[in-house]
């Protein structure tokens, strides 16, 4: 019971604390009203060309074959058509033509790769997608049947995808190959080689471009289950809510230090609080704190910022249990380590900064050096971060699971490391 | 029977010496003066004393219990009141006492009930639900001390109670100190104000530089300094050139000049007080107070150390 008193008089201290309030809940919210509006186009394939060049894998289709073609073209049109062959070699039209023109060669490199050689390149993220160009295109485009090129991306590179789908639907239109359908394919799953896929028709803007040309188009976009882009303003509410966390796991160890310079730690321990007690304490308060924080920042970003919520809500609540458990594990470690108000000022002013940057709570990872983008996944904010963004693109509980399980584990690490090495009496 | 029995404690911190080699014991109901200037080692004592560090050799029993054994044991039986206002600013006086009252064990209308009697005895039971924030340092150190009263301990420690505060609420503070001890509670008072550990202490140690350097019953303690008569004057400025003058002419007393206040110390100051004017008359300064008084704690801290506790 010493340990939520602790809390709950903590948590009483801080809510009454018009600074703190603002600090850890004004301030995301202004962030995320600022960025999410100011950044939304950001968000678009158009801006992303200035900053990124991706490296995709191009899977060649078969060739063509005329002897299928026999039977039902007269044989004086044969010779004819066999001359437009090369016109209607849709590898060599997406490789020479497509790729490498001038825009597009800024922007998109490619290798031709075999199927198996090109999916392991996806798994180690060495190339962004994977375009599988259609087996016999010139056979089915002459004989009026639908071709697709399917593209296949890592979700966790949702700007590589956008590219390529920009692409690729500028590819079809100026062409204006009807047969050429656009797949887009989120595999979100793919590093496992598991992924149950859904087909769903999207992208109306595209098929009413094609019908104002007399083109029959068909745009498939595979996705996993349910699956949708993120907006901006979703992102950051993810990314500022996660960072201002952060700042609350910081609370919990300026409370420890006010109680270590205040004596007031010195009367818990006469009170009869134990160690471990005074530490369940920060380790609650934080929990607390950032679970009324991440409530609050995601209801304005429904409220007021028109996001998405999940549609799996007991994984989202999960989600934001274990973000909080991480933080307020992170905390109990701080409350460990950090004896003065410099330490503090360091975590504050310069740790909390770094973690936000490499976690994506600044810029988009996906935006960032290559170098700097796995380091996202080893912090705690950055996968919660992508996690939240995970569910909000419609992801289910098997997308984040592994998330929750880092996240639970970062903080019982966290916290174990702090009860051992927390100390009372020193100052 | 002892409350407190202090055997050969020694606290250091690097090669720093906190306290050293101490021992003294503490009869039950007693009011216990520990005096010395800062950095004497009280703080560090009392903090041994609660249980909150641990020495480096020695021991303490507190109700015939070790603090190296029976700590959770001691913290029932005391109560402190830290030289720092140990509270939550933000809260008010009622919740501060709330808060410390539920690490105690109490609830509910228990809590509240007590919370109401401390208030009265700090006399704050108007002002109780105002924050600490608003209130001045004397309030602030008399709800100090209620928080340090919420367990009704069996020993109450103060570490330097009245520190920066008004005299009213520092008479407030003494007094209530005074009715706790004959209520029945024993106390352990540090301080660097003699005067009051004169008011209050039965027995009084006296600490310098980590270790005990007098300790046993107030007139015991004030014979140490041999019957000498304490002169006090008031100087804006002393030349240390003049302060030799006087050492020389008059070396059998003890001198020492240190913020703005020149100390004599010796017996029959009255015969040698002209001559002790006629050289600070030479002084440009103006002598703005004069005052001679009989065998004190002071004098005494003088007389063994000679410095002034002030120092």
């Amino acid at each position: 019971m010493h340990g939520l008193f602790i809390a709950l008089n903590d948590l009483k201290i801080t809510l009454k604390d018009r600074k703190v309030t603002t600090i850890l809940l004004l301030m995301p919210i202004l962030l995320i009203t600022v960025l999410g509006s100011a950044l939304s186009s950001a968000f678009t394939p158009d801006t992303m060309t200035d900053l990124h060049q991706i490296t995709i894998a191009i899977v060649e289709g078969e060739a063509a074959n005329l002897n299928d073609l026999e039977r039902f073209i007269p044989m004086d049109q044969m010779e004819e058509i066999e001359t437009s062959l090369s016109d209607l070699d849709i590898n060599r039209i997406v490789k020479e033509e497509v790729l490498q023109s001038e825009d597009i060669k800024s922007l998109v490199s490619y290798e031709v790769l075999d199927h198996h050689t090109a999916l392991s390149k996806l798994q180690a993220k060495d190339v962004a997608g994977i375009v599988y160009l259609p087996d016999q295109f010139a056979n089915r485009y002459i004989m009026g049947n639908k071709s697709e090129i399917k593209i296949v991306t890592n979700t966790d590179s949702q700007i590589d995808q956008m590219i390529l789908d920009a692409v690729f639907r500028s590819f079809s239109d100026q062409l204006s190959l009807p047969r050429i359908a656009v797949s887009v394919v989120q595999e979100e799953n793919i590093k496992e080689g598991v992924g149950t896929f859904s087909f769903s028709k999207t992208g109306e803007d595209i098929q009413s471009l094609v019908s104002d040309k007399g083109i029959s188009l068909e745009f498939l976009q595979k996705t996993e289950a349910g699956k949708q882009l993120i907006s901006s303003k979703e992102y950051y509410t993810s990314a500022v809510a996660v960072m201002f966390m952060l700042f609350s796991a910081g609370y919990g160890l300026m409370n420890m230090l006010h109680d270590r310079d205040h004596y007031t730690l010195m009367r818990q321990l006469i009170a009869g609080a134990s160690k471990f007690q005074m530490l369940l304490g920060k380790f609650l308060y934080t929990l607390f704190l950032c679970v009324i924080q991440l409530s609050i920042l995601f209801a304005y970003g429904y409220i007021a910022m028109g996001i998405r919520l999940p549609s799996d809500l007991l994984a989202f609540m999960i989600l934001i249990c274990a973000a909080s458990f991480a933080m307020a594990g992170l905390s109990v470690l701080l409350c460990g380590i950090v004896k003065n108000q410099r330490g503090a000022v360091i975590f504050q002013g310069l740790i909390i900064n770094i973690l936000s940057l490499l976690g994506g709570s600044f810029i988009p990872i996906e935006v960032m050096p290559k170098i700097f983008r796995p380091l996202a996944d080893l912090t705690p904010n950055g996968r919660a971060s992508r996690a939240f963004v995970h569910l909000i693109e419609g992801g289910q509980w098997s997308s984040i699971s592994s998330s929750v399980l880092m996240l639970f584990g970062f903080g019982t690490l966290c916290l174990l490391i702090g009860v051992c090495v927390f100390r009372p009496a020193e100052r | 029977m002892y409350m407190v029995e202090i055997n050969n404690l020694t606290k250091k911190y690097g090669s720093l010496t906190a306290v050293d080699d101490i021992s003294l014991k503490i009869e039950t109901e007693d009011l216990y003066g520990l005096l010395g200037p800062n950095g004497a080692g009280k703080s560090t004592t009392i903090s041994t004393i609660s249980t909150f560090i641990q020495p480096t050799s020695g021991d303490i029993l507190v109700g015939g219990h070790s603090i190296l054994t029976k700590a959770s044991a001691i913290r029932k039986l005391i109560g402190l009141v830290p030289q720092d206002v140990a509270l939550y600013p933000t809260l008010t006086a009622r919740e501060n006492l709330s808060f410390f009252g539920k690490l105690y064990g109490l609830r509910g209308k228990d809590l509240s009930k007590k919370a109401d009697e401390i208030l009265e005895t700090v006399g704050l039971r108007d002002r109780g639900n105002e924050k600490i924030d608003t209130y001045s340092g004397g309030m602030k150190r008399r709800i100090n001390i209620g928080v340090g009263l919420m367990n009704d301990p069996k020993l109450l420690i103060l570490d330097e109670p009245t520190v920066g505060i008004d005299p009213q609420s520092r008479n407030h503070i003494l007094e209530t100190v005074k009715n706790l001890n004959q209520r029945g509670m024993t106390v352990i008072y540090t301080s660097h104000y003699m005067e009051e550990v004169e008011f209050l202490c039965k027995h009084i140690g006296i600490m310098d530089q980590g270790k005990l350097i007098a300790q046993g019953s107030k007139e015991e303690v004030c014979a140490l300094a041999g019957n000498e008569e304490t002169l006090t004057i008031h100087i804006s400025q002393l030349s240390a050139q003049h302060l030799q003058q006087l050492q020389t002419i008059l070396p059998e007393y003890t001198m020492h000049y240190g913020d703005g206040i020149l100390t004599v110390l010796g017996k029959k100051i009255h015969s040698v007080l002209g001559d002790i004017l006629t050289i600070l008359n030479t002084e440009k300064s103006k002598i703005t107070s004069l005052d001679v008084q009989e065998p004190n704690l002071e004098s005494v801290f003088l007389h063994l150390t000679g410095r002034a506790l002030r120092d």
